[in-house]
């Protein structure tokens, strides 16, 4: 299944946070869709879930200044 | 979205994108070549200021980061490239003592420490968390078109010129009692300088743990299209040692803003130049008593440029408005805690941390384990008030 989080105008690092309640939810190979326009968090986002968590994780710049981030829990 | 449309936008776009991107780095070098002729000493401040401005938006190295995120998320990946940036930096500098002109006992960031330093520094942590950057990061999200942090702005004015004002009762109070302590002068210089290297890779170890990672070097990969936190505290740390021979001073902001705001404040009537602080100021001194003409002003300037610049150039600028209402009052209170609390202690995470750290000042120290209680409050009310506010 797939969830979306829509994160845009939200500060760092709550894009994060909400992303980790999120997952911590849900059953493997399920997808978290995060949608942020946060600068810091289109690297902050990954960074944290492929090294601490080791989940699988894609970043796409979908416009000026929005990323949607995919994180697949493992 | 599919494939197709993202290409047409991002085609669209580069062209619109890159001509505003160009008309800016115009404006930007002209600037540069006009301080050079008629205002040389803010020159190096200016650039400098660009090219920091510039690192931290294509890296979004974060100080403040640094700290809450060990207490957020359990996250240390910012907190290991501080360390790096810490350690190279004092390296730097050190170097620069023994091999130029430049005496660090007294170009250095060295500051008496004391009560005074404490408050400040956990003042300056809780606001940094609550409004979502400190100073630096600040102003290079202003760069990248973030509304609220220009709220942050307003704060960070208000505070300072708050806190310079009341230095009048706080320096004869615990300032001029405090001691000034530059560790080379109590332990001899390279047992200071082993002693602080030695402390900053054992803190690296200990975050390495405290995160339970494996992959220790992590911060210097890159992974994705965004410059690896590592790589950015090695530009970092260069800059500052570059800036503070070019210069004579490390790099610092918060003078900068207090400056703006005493300015301000000046038009308004009130008579700030009577205040310690305005006088106090060496800077201010030299330059007759005239607030703008303070040099970090440009370098506060800068840094917003840098950063605009690398947002145009690389289509990551936007105009981005809070979710909610909630976010505008955690900027102006965090801006308020951050301009109040860098006067207290004497700088920011740039000037008292980064630069007080690396000049071998105690008041560094200080001030970096003041942070870590701010920073865990600020995370409290973080959670409480606006992880809700959805």
């Amino acid at each position: 299944m797939d969830y979306k989080i829509d994160a845009i105008g939200e500060m760092c690092p709550l894009p994060i946070m909400r992303a980790e309640i999120k997952l911590l939810e849900l059953k493997p190979y399920d997808r978290v869709i995060l949608k942020t326009d946060h600068s810091c968090s289109s690297a902050s986002v990954i960074n944290h879930f492929q090294t601490k968590y080791d989940y699988p994780c894609q970043v796409q710049q979908i416009d000026e200044g929005i990323w949607e981030i995919i994180i697949e829990k493992r | 979205m599919s494939e197709v449309t993202q290409k047409q936008i991002q085609e669209k776009s580069s062209e619109q994108i890159n001509l505003r991107a160009s008309l800016l780095l115009i404006l930007v070098l002209l600037g540069a070549g006009l301080l050079f002729i008629y205002r040389r000493g803010a020159f190096y401040p200016y650039v400098f200021g660009l090219f920091f401005g510039y690192i931290m938006q294509r890296s979004r190295f974060c100080f403040a980061a640094a700290f809450r995120d060990i207490f957020l998320i359990r996250n240390t990946m910012l907190t290991r490239a501080l360390l790096v940036a810490l350690f190279l930096t004092t390296l730097g500098f050190s170097a620069l003592h023994f091999s130029s002109h430049l005496d660090l006992a007294v170009a250095g960031r060295i500051y008496p420490v004391g009560l005074h330093t404490v408050l400040g520094g956990v003042l300056f942590g809780f606001g940094m968390t609550v409004a979502g950057a400190c100073v630096s990061g600040s102003l290079v999200r202003m760069g990248e078109g973030n509304v609220m942090q220009y709220v942050t702005f307003l704060g960070l004015l208000c505070g300072s010129l708050l806190g310079a004002w009341h230095l009048n009762w706080i320096v004869p109070l615990t300032v001029a009692k405090a001691t000034t302590v530059f560790l080379p002068e109590q332990l001899g210089w390279m047992p200071a300088l082993a002693i602080q290297l030695g402390i900053l890779v054992l803190l690296y170890l200990w975050a390495v743990r405290a995160e339970g990672t494996k992959q220790i070097f992590f911060i210097f990969q890159k992974n994705s299209a965004v410059m690896p936190y590592g790589r950015a505290a090695v530009y970092l740390a260069l800059g500052n040692t570059l800036f503070l021979l070019f210069y004579g001073r490390p790099w610092g902001i918060t003078t900068g803003i207090t400056n703006i705001a005493g300015w301000a404040a000046n038009k308004f009537g009130v008579s700030v130049h009577k205040w310690l602080y305005f006088q106090e100021n060496y800077r201010l001194a030299d330059t007759g008593g005239a607030f703008l003409s303070q040099p970090l002003i440009f370098l506060v300037l800068a840094m917003l440029l840098g950063s605009m610049f690398a947002g145009l150039y690389h289509h990551e600028f936007r105009w981005r408005f809070p979710r909610t209402r909630r976010y505008y009052w955690a900027a102006l209170v965090g801006g308020i805690c951050m301009g109040y609390g860098s006067r207290l202690a004497m700088g920011c995470n740039i000037g008292a941390l980064l630069s007080g750290i690396s000049s071998l000042s105690l008041h560094g120290w200080v001030f970096a384990i003041a942070l870590f209680p701010g920073a865990y409050l600020g995370g409290k009310v973080l959670i409480r008030y606006l992880l809700t506010a959805n």
